[in-house]
């Protein structure tokens, strides 16, 4: 016998329910929203887009040379200091006469590395706090909202300058610190608030009229249904995040060398950017397009989440 | 008026564990995690004794943790954010600085309203005509666009390439000098300012009231301008007024590129000297603005929009 998720149960209008044999074939919330995904063609644009930057991620040395990135193996020739771009370099050289190209590449992983530890811890931390929040009300929902409150009052930046200035623990892990401590906030807030909305359903009632524990309405019930707009928010914050990454990296707080990522390649850049302005445009189109398509990718799964959203 | 008294009280005393909250949580940031404050708060300075004698002391670090919290509140209330390498005061700094952010970030409050609030409402009316696709678009670029890449593309396009404002600086004064730096940092905002009236705007429009006043053959301005705008601004003034203050603190990477003399410049600077003392004077002195007019604004939305009075 199958457990059937809230999810599914109510998905199930049309479809074979397969009342007499116990078994559920509905196609869950999921199922419909990838039913409609596919219809999308902005989810196909930035599913394109994000494959090619798991690529950069994950093999860049498919597609440039390492070597190039470094003058410690000879890479990089000073005497190929900040050419233009050319067939040999399609990048163009930094000042170190680094291919740009190659950087580019290879600085594709520190950028998403953070971005994408940083959705998950804020993501679960936001999960738990709103969740509980929202499910146990009364003076749990107190306390919690007056942390978020205070959370709310330091603005992202700011708290991460202070953080990353006194810590010192320069690199990804600083970032990853800064984006988990202080970038649950939307999270949390947002799980809440659907947390409430779920609590007072027919289906929470009835799950409790079944005698099911707290934990059990929690995770299987309420949990499930509002994950939606959660899976959304998650998706733009990771964009959000690698622009985040890179602005730390940019006043000189994030990933330092002899890491790289595209952000602390924008801010070598700045004070050549007018004698050599690829070495900068390159690594900035990279990471806009890799922001751009997680924005469109979020848009997309909200709209296959929320057929009623499509019309307005 | 009695009403929206006791909405200013309950308002403010929300703000006070607020206030205190973030101030102690910038404090924790700062002390609470592991490593020695010392050893991290002078990095660069190749820990010269008098300077570490002095954090010692600024920062009461041989006190209990929450006597040294206390303490550094009771700074923030006197006006004490500590000192630089050189001897100056932060809060001078800070008080002769404050006003070039304040215009700069007023200066781009003001693009981000007309522009945003504008081009907004005329997207709305020309729904998926072309203006409506280009200004969603070009919002989403500008979304996706890192400040601080907008920031040196405009600096040398409108700058070095055209000659049409000053490269940097504000030798030039007001409004020529600050119009590229208030672009570039209204130009975040200006997007979701966009977005969020279109968004509104069309869904007030599709409302009966407009159908009703449409059919009783009321001129279209007077049905924009009664009907329509009066219901779908209020999340937009809502954004606004989040936003006004958040203008302020985000101003650092702004100030920084352009050279405006401002916090963020202080800033950005003492990031890059390692002047941990100031970075975090600063911060906090802008972390109080931030709170104080995002508090100002409520109290402000209150008066305008009576049912945030009964909430």
């Amino acid at each position: 016998m199958s457990d059937p998720t809230p999810a599914a149960e109510l998905s199930l209008t049309g479809t074979g329910t397969g009342t007499g044999t116990g078994t559920v074939t509905g196609r869950g919330l999921l199922g419909d929203a990838w039913l409609e995904l596919r219809r999308s063609p902005m989810f196909w644009i930035s599913a394109i887009l994000i494959a090619l930057v798991l690529l950069l991620v994950l093999v860049p040395g498919l597609v440039a040379d390492a070597e190039k990135t470094s003058s410690l193996t000879g890479g990089c020739q000073l005497s190929d200091s900040l050419q233009a771009p050319s067939a040999e370099h399609w990048f163009g050289t930094d000042q170190q006469g680094c291919d740009v190209f190659a950087l580019t590449v290879f600085g594709a992983r520190p950028s998403v590395t953070v971005g994408v530890i940083g959705v998950v811890t804020t993501t679960l931390i936001g999960v738990v706090i709103g969740l509980t929040a929202g499910y146990f009300g009364r003076w749990v929902d107190a306390v919690l909202s007056r942390i978020v409150d205070v959370f709310y009052g330091l603005p992202l930046i700011l708290g991460g300058i202070v953080l990353l200035t006194a810590v010192r623990l320069p690199g990804i892990w600083g970032v990853v610190l800064v984006l988990t401590l202080l970038g649950w906030v939307p999270a949390a807030r947002l799980v809440r608030s659907t947390t409430i909305e779920g609590k007072n359903q027919d289906y929470t009632l009835a799950a409790r009229a079944l005698g099911a524990s707290d934990g059990r309405i929690m995770f299987r019930h309420i949990l499930p249904n509002a994950i939606g707009p959660s899976i959304v928010l998650a998706v733009i914050s990771l964009g959000a995040f690698i622009a985040v990454e890179a602005t730390f990296s940019f006043l000189g707080l994030g990933i330092q060398p002899p890491v790289f990522s595209w952000g602390t390649m924008i801010s070598d850049a700045q004070s050549v950017f007018f004698a050599a302005p690829w070495t900068l445009l390159f690594p900035a189109a990279f990471l806009s397009m890799t922001v751009l398509a997680f924005i469109l990718l979020g848009d997309a799964v909200r709209d296959a989440l929320d057929p009623k959203a499509r019309r307005a | 008026m009695a009403i929206v008294g006791r909405y200013a009280a309950r308002r403010g005393l929300q703000f006070v564990p607020v206030f205190f909250g973030t101030t102690f949580l910038v404090y924790f940031l700062m002390f609470a995690l592991p490593g020695d404050p010392l050893a991290n708060l002078s990095v660069g300075k190749q820990a010269n004794p008098a300077y570490l004698a002095y954090l010692q002391e600024q920062f009461n670090l041989d006190d209990p943790f929450f006597v040294q919290y206390l303490k550094y509140l009771g700074g923030i209330f006197t006006g004490d954010l500590g000192q630089t390498f050189r001897g100056q005061s932060v809060a001078e700094i800070f008080v002769e600085r404050f006003p070039v952010t304040l215009k700069l970030a007023l200066t781009a409050f003001v693009f981000e309203a007309l522009l945003g609030v504008g081009i907004g409402v005329w997207a709305a009316l020309r729904k998926g005509r072309f203006i409506d696709n280009l200004s969603l678009a070009g919002s989403l670029i500008l979304i996706s666009i890192p400040v601080f890449v907008l920031g040196y593309v405009a600096q040398w396009l409108f700058g070095v390439k055209l000659g049409w404002f000053p490269v940097a600086g504000i030798s030039a004064g007001w409004p020529m000098a600050y119009i590229l730096p208030a672009i570039v940092l209204a130009a975040l905002s200006l997007a979701y300012v966009l977005r969020l009236t279109r968004q509104s705007l069309l869904e007030t429009l599709n409302s009966d009231f407009i159908r009703t006043a449409r059919a009783k053959g009321l001129p279209p301005w007077t049905i924009l301008r009664k009907y329509g705008l009066r219901n779908s601004l209020i999340p937009v003034v809502t954004f606004l007024g989040a936003d006004l203050a958040a203008l302020m603190g985000g101003a650092v990477v702004i100030e920084g590129i352009f050279n405006v003399p401002g916090i963020g410049q202080q800033l950005y600077s003492s990031i890059r000297l390692g002047e941990a003392v100031v970075v975090v004077g600063l911060v906090t002195a802008l972390v109080i603005i931030y709170l104080l007019v995002n508090l100002l604004v409520d109290l402000l939305y209150g008066v305008l929009d009576p049912r945030i009075r009964y909430e």
